[in-house]
């Protein structure tokens, strides 16, 4: 009687353990939301004492005015531009140096993670010395050995060495021809998008195809056929349809440089932002006597500049190009023209970031292999598969397991370090922040904004990696 | 059994950090209301939450802290540099000594720190340093609200230079189109670079570095074609290159750079304490008050004179200085020539003529108010 009374009478509210913990779970709310407060009042406090620019309320406006500096280098960039162009310009730097580099860490950490494991003593005590070096040096003292120990030695740009018929490499950068889409082949790269997307479609319809059919294989070579297919279709069609826009119209300044573009509002003048420049297209400069005095091709943002002319130029005819050019590096003035380039401060500092961060991948893929357990290699072994092979169809796939999640924290670690570029004259996000504070006193909103880009690049990243980490996890059934 | 547990050991947990966190902001009210009597304690970091709103002045947190702290460069020789035993020196570094001698009558009383081309102003703004003498342009911008900057008189009128390798075949700007420069980021000289270049349709490639160290450096690697800052800077540094022979400088001169002192926006005592000081070193110079005769000069009958040494009038007294300060600083680190010549006159490698520099008197543009 006693006992079934006391199993029904319910204890009071405060020491119910659901209660206590939502009641906890609010006040730890309560707590975090007064310390934000705290710590927001006292900005808002401090910005009204301290009469800077944002007296008290953070505007935005500054990114709307004149720059007035330059950039170094990524997408073209004019000091008449904005500010919120010039941090725009940095983003797309830091994503540059950040993207390839993960790219390439990954890469080297794998080779040297594998080779550490390897039976070939020489080559795992190499790849033993090369983590322990730069797993154990600072990234900034790496940074600045590439920088000024490793890319300054090189060559002054007067006596640039070539580089076979490739192009040239100098202390101011490395200049190498290449292939560019030109006018008539802007639609190339679109098809090179397609062709990416059917050539993963086909490749993984082969895969299922071959799965269902139960023979060993991967779809990747078909996918690659059926991508190069695309590209092929792509161009010929480009070829077929190469044709100038009627409207075309040049500008000529001080008789040797200018602009090729399409004359969208029909002004007769270039516009930025709103006529089209011509990229890559051949031309040819003639003089007031009519005769030849330069010729040679615009450039990607449509622009050209010859110098030492014989004569100034007056008059320019162009011709419809290839839908792909090829562009070498010529000496022009103080520097090279044509092809691309990779100035010292990118080459440094994705080295930098690629050795450092493939120092810590190569650990981690090391880790990864050896949680396999030994008796998957002997299975393998047993059943005559060759040791790539038992890498790559055994080994790899459960490693993968192990790997993904410290290789998130590498990816986040490297596109945050890349914010050292600074050190190196680098016009990343945080360099050309810097520069806007400077300029315009607005310092709590570019720190925000600062914040504000890297989480979000980190948050992207995890997201992705830890959706890359559920499709590799194990499936239990 | 184990849940419970697990229960217990999270709300020790929470409870740890619910007190850890009301723990930490609650001594700050407690300390806030107190600052006069914690001022020489505190660092001087905390201290500056609203100069303007509270009564005291940093001339007097200054006073009781007994020691002046001034945001200097230390990579530029002649003007702020320090060398291998930590010693700074250098036209500005004079400035600072002059300010410490005025108000705390010890020119040795100054805490250098060392404040960057980007970080400089914002040191200033947020108290860190009482006051700023580091080769920085006097600009609308920087002085008005934007930026919060109230600038001293102008110590030193300098111009934007551009050096070149001699073998370069440079002779003018002109010259310079398509080239790559080296440049200091946050610098008004990024700014001018990028307008003289636009005025002339000329195209460049900026690399710019935090530092001058780094900017020098990488241009004497054959980084760029071009390095270019204030023409005081360039002499300076070029010293330091690897040849200095195989430079030269560009004979134009691309923009004014008028370089001044600079302090904290809205705390007119203490501004004007720092203006009388640098405008009493030019005064001195004027009225011939050298550290050499600067105890003759104190009987001297000249009522300018007699004001400026405090002899006569109570001219320390309105700005909260001591009466004699000009005599402090005359004495401890010398009149406007005096400094110099010391850092930049004929006895030093730079040897940089006075030019408009000089007094009013002696074709400069150097001039000083009344001291009445």
């Amino acid at each position: 009687m006693t006992s079934s009374t006391l199993s029904t009478q319910r204890p009071p509210f405060y020491r119910d353990t659901r209660t206590i913990a939502i009641m906890l779970q609010v006040l730890f709310l309560l707590v975090v939301l007064l310390i934000g407060w705290f710590l927001y009042n006292n900005m808002v406090t401090r910005l009204a004492a301290g009469n800077t620019a944002a007296g008290g309320a953070l505007s935005w406006g500054f990114l709307g005015q004149t720059a007035g500096f330059g950039i170094s280098e990524g997408p073209t960039f004019r000091p008449e531009e904005s500010y919120g162009r010039a941090y725009l310009v940095g983003v797309i730097n830091t994503l540059r140096v950040g993207i390839v580099g993960v790219i390439l860490a990954t890469v080297l950490g794998l080779l040297a993670g594998i080779a550490r494991v390897s039976n070939n003593w020489l080559l795992s005590k190499l790849a033993m010395v090369y983590v322990e070096i730069f797993r154990s040096t600072p990234l900034l003292v790496q940074l600045l050995f590439w920088y000024v120990g490793v890319i300054a030695a090189l060559p002054p740009i007067q006596e640039a060495a070539p580089l076979g018929d490739l192009g040239y490499l100098t202390n101011r950068g490395m200049y190498l021809t290449w292939i560019f889409p030109s006018e008539t082949g802007r639609a190339l790269t679109w098809w090179l998008l397609g062709g990416v997307i059917v050539g993963v479609m086909v490749a993984w319809l082969r895969r299922r195809q071959l799965e269902r059919a139960g023979v060993p294989g991967s779809g990747v070579m078909a996918g690659f056929a059926a991508f190069v297919l695309v590209l092929v279709i792509g161009f010929l069609v480009a070829l077929g349809a190469s044709q100038m826009p009627t409207t075309t119209t040049y500008e000529l300044r001080r008789g040797d440089r200018g602009a090729l573009f399409e004359d969208i509002n029909g002004n007769g003048a270039f516009d930025l932002n709103v006529d089209r420049p011509l990229a890559y297209v051949p031309i040819t400069l003639y003089g007031a006597d009519g005769q030849v005095v330069a010729s040679g091709m615009t450039n990607g943002d449509g622009a050209f500049r010859f110098i030492d002319l014989p004569a100034e130029a007056t008059r320019l005819e162009w011709t419809t190009p290839a839908p792909l050019v090829v562009s070498e590096p010529q000496r022009q003035g103080f520097n090279f023209s044509g092809g691309i380039s990779v100035t010292p401060e990118f080459a440094a500092l994705l080295l930098a970031l690629v050795v450092y961060t493939g120092a810590f991948i190569a650990e981690i893929v090391r880790a990864g292999i050896n949680a396999v357990n030994k008796g998957q290699w002997e299975a393998s072994r047993a059943l005559g598969l060759s040791t790539g092979a038992t890498l790559r169809m055994v080994v790899l796939p459960q490693a993968l397991r192990v790997i993904i999640p410290p290789l998130t924290s590498q990816y986040l670690n490297l596109v945050k370090n890349s914010s050292l570029a600074i050190a190196v004259g680098y016009p990343d996000l945080f360099n050309v922040s810097r520069t806007i504070v400077n300029q315009t006193g607005a310092e709590v909103q570019g720190i925000l904004l600062v914040m504000a880009t890297y989480l979000t690049f980190s948050l992207i990243t995890s997201l992705f990696m830890n959706w890359y980490n559920k499709r590799v996890a194990l499936v239990e059934r | 059994m184990n849940k419970r547990l697990t229960m217990v050991g999270i709300s020790l947990l929470v409870i740890a950090i619910i007190y850890s966190a009301c723990a930490a902001p609650a001594p700050a009210p407690a300390a806030a209301p107190t600052p006069a009597e914690s001022a020489a304690a505190a660092p001087a970091a905390e201290q500056p939450a609203a100069p303007a709103a509270q009564a005291g002045s940093r001339l007097d947190l200054v006073k009781s802290r007994g020691k002046l702290i001034c945001g200097v460069n230390n990579q530029v020789p002649g003007f702020g540099n320090v060398d291998a035993s930590g010693n700074y020196s250098g036209f500005d570094v004079d400035f600072c000594k002059a300010v410490a001698a005025a108000v705390l009558g010890d020119a040795n009383a100054v805490e250098y720190r060392y404040a960057s081309g980007n970080d400089r102003f914002t040191l200033v703004s947020s108290g860190e340093v009482d006051v700023l003498f580091r080769n920085s342009t006097w600009t609308l911008t920087r002085d008005s609200a934007e930026v919060g900057m109230e600038f001293m008189p102008v110590n030193f009128y300098d111009g934007q230079g551009m050096m070149v390798r001699k073998d370069s075949g440079i002779t003018s700007l002109e010259d310079m189109d398509g080239a790559t420069i080296c440049v200091q980021s946050g610098t008004t000289t990024e700014l001018n670079l990028a307008d003289v270049f636009r005025a002339k349709g000329l195209d460049f490639t900026p690399v710019v570095f935090e530092d001058n160290d780094k900017t020098y450096s990488a241009y004497d690697e054959g980084r760029c074609d071009g390095f270019t800052t204030d023409k005081s800077g360039l002499v300076a540094t070029q010293t330091k290159l690897s040849n200095p022979n195989d430079h030269m400088i560009l004979e134009e001169t691309m923009s004014k750079e008028p370089l001044a002192g600079a302090v904290f926006q809205g705390d007119p005592v203490w501004a004007d304490a720092v203006r009388w000081v640098v405008n009493g070193l030019i005064q001195a110079e004027e009225s011939g008050v050298t550290s050499q005769n600067v105890s003759e000069m104190m009987g001297s009958a000249d009522p300018t004179v007699k004001r400026l040494l405090g002899v006569e009038g109570e001219m320390g007294a309105k700005l909260g200085l001591p009466n004699d300060f000009m005599v402090q600083v005359i004495t401890q680190v010398g009149n406007y020539g005096e400094i110099y010549d010391r850092n930049l006159g004929p006895n030093t490698p730079f040897n940089l003529p006075r030019g408009l520099n000089a007094l009013w008197t002696q074709g400069g543009i150097l001039y000083a108010p009344p001291f009445r």
